[in-house]
């Protein structure tokens, strides 16, 4: 499927065919090689990689060894359970809340709406700083609770900004003939502007479930007992702080274990899921991203 | 086995800073005080476990005592269940494998069931501990027992300490801490490692033998370049990790944590003293001496001939280690504790050793002597029944060598952890090695027995070796006059003024900074603090 | 008419009751975890000592600020920040126009959605595993220097080089976002008019020519935009990328505002001090993001205020 190139432009001199072509191979290989390297790394042979100082760009003896060793009832399978449990809790209640706030804000002349978004929108110039977000977490008790996961950053405000400019786009003329039918502002979120916004809603959920996937920080300030932490900050303590994922001394006799295929492999597992849900939700992107961002 | 102490018994520059934590208090006003002036209770009574003779004998300079059979007849150190049955919260850091929940945790369950008490034990990693204490000393709800140790301080320790922790010293000065026979069985150079409070008594010492550090080499690859550590120069040295660094593998392993082994290893080689000098009433930072710079220069000159591993500025204790074990790296700087747990990791592929230092300069190479103590466990303030309760916890960890209560401690259940070979010696079982063990939940840095060198299911004659090691370097240790003196400046920004000098010294050795720039580094550690900090312990040296 | 503001307002209240109740949830958010967080950065003014709390905690006026001007090593962090976002605009900025140029001039619209759909994937991976991949590729011993070693040359240091820190920052972010950012510039892309390029072509102006006087000028208010406002968080650099990153080169070359702050107030535990560290970077923010914002309308666009 080729789009018609208009009148008007010249036909592609072949140099410049070519150095597209070549550019856009560069651009796509500095992308992938990286997921490669990482997930040939996961799969070799420890041996191997041993061998060749720390990685391999093929497995040439591929192995499940390293996943079987993180999955084996340790660590890494109770970060993951967390980190899905968290994504999924905190993906719905942000994008309920940031529903509900940006449909009232954007309904006009709505009560205390005006002062209400002015607050709203002063935190984007005044952002809370680390340590006073960590004094507010412990004086509201949510201290090595998972919810100081999910309530301090229930309302992402350029979430919230982007969803309300989308619903002040659409058409009031069904909102007034709603009301004529005698809908209620429940009936007419629900029947008019959900089913309207589902790429925005679709995108402003991935935004969320992303964040809380990716997340780790909040759970090194928030969470003392590591038997809580997420798989990011497993990820982050075990592999790039280096602390020990699995046990040297385990493992077959005379086999010796090689790091780098443990930790490749909690790092192809911490990006599968991300994988998994992009094509699903990437038609909807360029929709979502624009509407009410930045109108040109 | 227990595989404590990855940073060992502290480095150089921290050393003094931690073993003096406790010692270090004031009230937390400007100007505060350490120990000086302050009313002194007297260090618990030392009344030694009369245990298993060994067949390796130690000495009374430090060496520790070396079993090559298991004793037959074990005697049990406690007559009744410590605990009351109560819930009972502990911190300690960990170098190990997240263990399993206590649900699925027989060894966890086995402990909790003798000590009488339900133990939950928060393990943070190496690596995150200063930030998480940071935050949980913070949090209103503190654990029941909070073990401090590896290196690491928490911010205010003093302050901390005297606020929130119990005053220990009703139970435990003098002939009082015979009610508790085996934290009567810590020496006193624990007791006083670890330091007082304004005099009183707030924590029980976790006791680590005299000798460190070491440099653990692989023996098979020094012997196949002709080296021999019995009477090598700094050039023999050299020339033997140099030729050990080739195929992607390197004869000096470090980490990203000990500044390439230099506080460890080098300096005694090149005859530096043990982070502070004592110079007539005055304390000089050994970095401050030509020896140091020397020790530097020669850290250097390796680093440029490509005989450390390069990535060392980014790898872990642990990650150093699994390289040392896998044959990616020759040698690796370490506290003695790594021993065993190298012997077992490597499994027979070559000998782990340690090695003597050679001869840098005019002096004769001597090793830095560690503090005593790894660190130190607090209790949170309670009712003396409870804290009493604790206590009886922690003496029953701290059984020694000989008892039941030892081997439960050091190497789980009979028939679940271990089974008995044909001599009594307990042999690890799979579910032990597959992570069920206490480096994984690691009882140990609550309380423990002094260290004696038994390692089960190891080749006996890595005991010998580690014994034979410890016998010529024992001798030549050199100690550190500042451990448990008090520096408030050491106290409340130690951490960032030492770091400076680390840093520095991270710089230089990667290329990163010329040789000269050292000057810099130490003058600015000296108007940052350091001088102050010498300061402080010359008066508290002669107060 | 005097009479009837009273029974408006309170007619809008009850027509506006379930509205209210949908703001409640995120009302609630706001307060407490927005705003309760600006009133904690009053601890900027105590020597808060954390075991203590609040009500214990001496208050010291203005005492930390004093430190932190004249502290050596705030300004440092300050200067990295600043460095670091500059580097940014320099060599970051310009990369995803680029890039959105080159898929806009693909005409095989499949490889067009493929490309694209590669390039917007590093957006969605976390900085953990972002520092985890350059960490493999281009550490001491990772497949760079592997490959450069097997073929008997010379290695080199990239990561844990702090001459080499503020480079492979950008790189990294490079790496990430260059993909995600040619969205907004596709679209302005598209928006150019096609007559403007047909009457360009006809007047005889080559490929360049056309960029040069029809492309830019078409795009340029969002490209503007966008610069303005990057301009106004000039102090914001990517602090988990950083917080990732700093420990192997040390706080000289590695130490940005954000961890600085978190250095001294969680590690450290001077609380205090790294919220009034905090506090500053927070109303110089505030101010810079303001004045863009300001700037950006003046400009005749409308920011993200509206």
């Amino acid at each position: 499927m080729t789009a018609v190139r208009p009148k008007w432009q010249e036909p592609p001199r072949p140099v410049t065919s070519f150095a597209k072509a070549v550019t856009v191979v560069v651009v796509l290989a500095l992308v992938t090689v990286p997921f490669l390297v990482v997930v040939s790394t996961s799969l070799a042979d420890p041996r191997d990689v041993v061998a060749n100082g720390g990685w391999v760009i093929w497995p040439e003896r591929p192995s499940l060894a390293a996943y079987r060793e993180i999955l084996n009832g340790g660590i890494v399978g109770r970060a993951t359970l967390v980190s899905l449990a968290v994504t999924i809790v905190g993906t719905a209640l942000s994008l309920t809340c940031t529903v509900l706030l940006a449909y009232a804000l954007s309904r006009p002349g709505v009560y205390g709406g005006k002062p209400l978004m002015l607050l709203v929108l002063f935190t984007f110039l005044f952002p809370p700083g680390i340590i006073p977000a960590y004094l507010v977490v412990k004086e509201t008790g949510l201290l090595n609770a998972y919810a100081a996961l999910i309530a301090p950053v229930l309302v992402n405000t350029f979430n919230l900004v982007v969803m309300r400019g989308f619903f002040q786009s659409l058409p009031s003329e069904l909102y007034e003939a709603a009301r004529l039918d005698g809908a209620s502002e429940w009936k007419m979120l629900w029947r008019i502007t959900i089913p309207l916004s589902r790429a925005v809603l679709a995108v402003i959920g991935l935004f969320y479930a992303v964040s809380y996937w990716n997340s780790w920080f909040h759970a090194l300030l928030y969470l003392d007992d590591p038997a809580k932490w997420p798989l990011q900050l497993v990820l982050r303590t075990y592999v790039l702080a280096g602390g020990q994922l699995a046990d040297p001394s385990a493992g077959e006799a005379g086999l010796m274990s090689a790091p780098q295929t443990v930790q490749m492999a909690v790092v192809v597992l911490a990006t599968i899921p991300i994988v998994l849900v992009y094509p699903f939700l990437q038609r909807f992107f360029v929709r979502g991203v624009l509407a009410g961002a930045i109108k040109t | 086995m227990t595989q404590l102490s990855r940073r060992a018994v502290l480095l150089g520059a921290t050393a003094a800073a931690v073993s003096s934590a406790v010692g270090a208090c004031g009230d937390g006003s400007p100007g505060s005080v350490g120990n000086a002036g302050a009313e002194k209770v007297p260090w618990p009574t030392y009344v030694p476990f009369a245990g298993p003779p060994a067949d390796l004998p130690g000495t009374a300079e430090g060496v520790q005592p070396g079993y090559t059979v298991y004793p037959q007849n074990l005697v049990s150190a406690s007559k009744a269940k410590p605990g009351d049955g109560s819930k009972v919260r502990a911190v300690a850091v960990t170098y190990g494998t997240p263990p399993t929940p206590k649900e699925q945790n027989k060894l966890w369950q086995a402990i909790n069931d003798a000590l009488g008490i339900d133990l939950e034990l928060t393990l943070i990693p190496d690596a995150d501990f200063d930030a998480k204490m940071a935050t949980l000393t913070a949090g209103d709800d503190l654990p029941d027992i909070i073990s401090i140790g590896g290196g690491h301080r928490l911010p205010r320790e003093q302050d901390f300490v005297l606020a929130k922790c119990a005053d220990l010293s009703d139970f435990l000065a003098g002939d009082k801490v015979k009610a508790y026979p085996n934290l009567a069985n810590l020496p006193a150079y624990a007791w006083q490692g670890m330091g007082r409070v304004k005099g009183r008594l707030y924590g029980i010492p976790l006791e680590r033998p005299l000798p460190g550090w070491g440099m653990f080499i692989n023996r098979d690859a020094f012997t196949s370049v002709g080296a021999n550590d019995q009477s090598w120069s700094k050039d023999d040295f050299a020339t033997a990790v140099k030729a050990l660094s080739k195929n992607k593998q390197y004869g000096m392993g470090a980490n990203k944590g000990n500044q390439f082994g230099i506080r460890q290893f080098h300096l005694g080689a090149f005859g530096s003293p043990n982070d502070w000098k004592l110079d007539g009433g005055k304390f000089v930072k050994a970095e401050t001496l030509p020896e140091f710079k020397a020790a530097l220069g020669f850290a250097r000159d390796l680093f440029a001939a490509g005989a450390y591993y390069p990535d060392t500025m980014s790898i872990s204790t642990v990650d150093m280690k699994t390289y040392f074990y896998n044959g990616t790296l020759k040698s690796m700087t370490d506290g003695l504790a790594a021993f065993a747990p190298a012997v077992t990791s490597v499994k027979g592929a070559y000998a782990v050793d340690l090695a003597l230092p050679f001869k840098g300069g005019s002096a004769a190479p001597t090793i830095m002597a560690g503090s005593g103590v790894f660190g130190y466990t607090v209790l949170k303030k309670a009712s003396p029944e409870r804290v009493q309760m604790l206590l009886r916890v922690l003496d029953f960890l701290a059984a020694p060598f000989g008892t039941k209560e030892y081997e439960l401690t050091h190497f789980g259940v009979e028939g679940t952890h271990f089974t008995r070979a044909a001599d009594g010696t307990p042999k690890p079982t799979e579910l032990w090695k597959a992570g069920e063990n206490v480096t994984n939940f690691p009882i140990g840095y609550l309380a423990e027995a002094p260290r004696v060198l038994f390692f089960s299911g190891v080749d006996p004659d890595s005991v010998k070796r580690l014994h034979k090691w410890e016998t010529l370097a024992v001798p030549r240790a050199v100690k550190n006059p500042a451990v448990g003196l008090v520096s408030d400046t050491s106290n409340r920004n130690g951490v960032a003024i030492n770091k400076a000098l680390n840093d520095g010294i991270n710089a230089i050795v990667t290329g990163r900074e010329p040789m000269d720039a050292w000057e810099g580094v130490v003058k600015k550690w000296r108007e940052s603090g350091g001088d102050k900090i010498a300061e402080e312990f010359a008066k508290e040296y002669a107060g | 008419m005097v009479k009837e503001v009273p029974s408006t307002k309170a007619r809008r209240w009850r027509r506006d009751r379930i509205l209210l109740a949908f703001v409640l949830p995120g009302l609630l958010y706001y307060l407490v975890f927005q705003y309760g967080a600006m009133f904690g950065s009053s601890l900027a003014f105590l020597d808060y000592v954390p075991f203590l709390g609040l009500k214990d905690s001496r208050w010291v006026g203005l005492d930390n600020f004093e430190r932190l001007l004249g502290d050596a090593d705030f300004w440092r962090a300050t200067l990295n920040t600043v460095e670091i976002s500059l580097l940014q605009l320099v060599f970051f900025f310009p990369a995803p126009l680029a890039l959105a140029m080159l898929l806009h001039s693909i005409m095989h619209v499949r490889i067009k959605r493929f490309v694209q759909s590669v390039v917007y994937l590093p957006h969605f991976i976390s900085w953990v595993i972002v520092v985890a991949l350059f960490h493999q590729m281009l550490g001491a011993t990772g497949v760079l220097n592997g490959l450069l070693a097997d073929g008997g040359l010379h290695t080199v240091q990239i990561l844990g080089n702090p001459d080499a820190f503020k480079p492979m920052l950008v790189a990294q972010v490079i790496w990430k976002d260059t993909g995600w950012g040619t969205i907004i510039f596709l679209a302005a892309l598209m928006q150019v008019d096609e007559q403007l390029y047909e009457a360009s072509a006809i007047d005889g102006a080559g490929p360049w020519r056309r960029f040069w006087h029809v492309t830019l000028p078409g795009i340029r208010t969002v490209v503007v935009l966008l610069l303005v406002l990057r301009l106004g968080e000039i102090l914001s650099v990517g602090f988990e990328q950083i917080l990732l990153q700093r420990d192997s080169v040390g706080a000289k070359a590695g130490e940005i505002i954000d961890t600085f702050v978190y250095y001294r107030g969680v590690q450290a535990g001077d609380f205090g001090y790294a919220a009034a560290a905090g506090l500053f970077k927070g109303v110089v923010g505030a101010i810079l993001v303001y004045a863009a914002n300001k700037i950006s309308h003046r400009l005749g666009e409308s920011g993200v205020y509206q």
